[in-house]
């Protein structure tokens, strides 16, 4: 069994998909699907008087931008989903309460929010995917679901150390982004399970 | 000299206080070697307390710190995924016990880049190697020149350009950097396109070969 955090907003995560879900299918390894909500990585505008450290992360995040839209060029990917509210709280706190069809689920809401321009922070869209998926299963889609969801950000955290989007824990190692693949197929190659 | 631009095909700007460009080290130079290319290889000595606080350890304890709790996670994230790799690869990566001054070592890359190209790979493999077993005082003059020594080469003439052009070179070239949007390593620029990380081999060799095939994914050798 392999975990890997998610966040559908992050561009990292669109990309690591199909990788993911390649290699697992390949090597039959099951993935638990768990959520893990990341701050909007936006565009930092540039102060008057910057420290070096704020320079620093200015342009780590402007270089950062640049490079996911060279790869979705490369892959011919669309990395400017039309939405307005681009929050992805309900569909992760959705994503935590499922016990079925969780990568049905990651999929669609992927496909949603990069494809279609569904909002991932609306309770219907949310519904809608559910019912697409002929998913039964009873969802609190309230405040109290979204507080579970950052309870569950922070036990995480708490147990693994940094986590963002993707990602991935193997025999309690952490692996932060799709780079690590070769190293985690080769530990689920090797792996006695 | 432009920070973006060089008349080799790639620029690799490196630290050596970096255990992320200490592990871009292997490939790298594979890349070079497999492609029968020279890379330009230049220093970019990283400010690190301006952006991840800094620390100082003492018989691995930490004595003195202003990191903040975030910056201590992703500081020992670093570390701990650096490590398994740098086994992986088959060296020995110690933590620094406190943030090195990688100037003078930097400035030494760039001396060897400059005047004696041939052995750059002998001498980064010296001096990277070195001091992640911390072996090394990269401060200490006599120590680079003795590294110098190692790899065959007469260090006369080291200590003047560290102390005059080679500094100049080194510190101008580092005010340029932030402007050209560049700030850690490893770094790759090709083609007036800059990539941060090891991880964006695969797709630099892809460019080096004329695009030919599939694009490749990013991802980390083994």
């Amino acid at each position: 069994m392999l975990t890997v955090y998610i966040d559908f907003k992050i561009p990292d995560a669109l990309f690591a998909l199909p990788l993911t879900m390649d290699m697992c299918h390949r090597l039959n390894i099951d993935i638990d699907w768990q959520p893990m909500y990341c701050s909007a990585q936006e565009t930092i505008a540039e102060q008057a008087e910057e420290s070096k450290g704020e320079t620093h992360a200015r342009i780590k995040q402007e270089l950062a931008d640049k490079t996911h839209t060279f790869y979705a060029e490369l892959y011919g990917i669309d990395l400017s989903p039309p939405i307005e509210d681009k929050d992805t709280e309900l569909a992760l706190a959705c994503l935590l309460q499922l016990n079925e069809k969780k990568q049905e689920f990651v999929e669609a809401c992927m496909e949603s929010y990069w494809s279609n321009g569904l909002s991932l922070n609306n309770a219907q869209s949310i519904i809608n995917i559910l019912s697409s998926l002929n998913i039964k299963q009873n969802i609190d889609l309230s405040d109290a679901a979204i507080k579970a969801l950052a309870e569950h950000n922070n036990n995480a955290m708490a147990d693994h150390g940094f986590l963002h989007s993707p990602s991935y824990v193997l025999d309690g190692q952490v692996f932060i982004g799709r780079q690590h693949q070769p190293l985690i197929e080769s530990m689920l190659s090797t792996s006695p399970d | 000299m432009n920070a973006l631009t060089s008349d080799k095909k790639l620029i690799v700007y490196i630290d050596i206080k970096s255990p992320y460009a200490f592990l871009a080290l292997k490939d790298t130079l594979a890349l070079e070697q497999d492609l029968n290319l020279e890379f330009d290889w230049r220093p970019l000595t990283l400010d690190i307390e301006s952006y991840l606080g800094s620390a100082k350890k003492s018989s691995g304890k930490v004595v003195e710190s202003n990191r903040s709790e975030l910056q201590w996670i992703m500081v020992k994230y670093a570390y701990m995924d650096a490590r398994r790799y740098a086994q992986r690869q088959g060296h020995i990566l110690k933590g620094t016990e406190k943030i090195w001054d990688s100037r003078l070592a930097n400035i030494a890359i760039q001396w060897v880049s400059l005047y004696h190209r041939a052995h750059l790979e002998d001498f980064l493999n010296e001096v990277f190697t070195k001091f992640w077993r911390r072996e090394l005082d990269i401060e200490d003059p006599k120590v680079i020149e003795n590294c110098i020594e190692l790899i065959g080469l007469n260090p006369d003439g080291f200590k003047h350009y560290s102390e005059n052009e080679g500094r100049e070179q080194h510190d101008q070239l580092q005010q340029e950097l932030h402007p050209a949007g560049l700030f850690g390593v490893p770094s790759y620029v090709i083609d007036g396109i800059t990539f941060f990380g090891r991880e964006h081999l695969p797709v630099i060799r892809w460019m080096l070969l004329g695009k030919q095939g599939p694009a490749p994914q990013i991802s980390y050798a083994l």
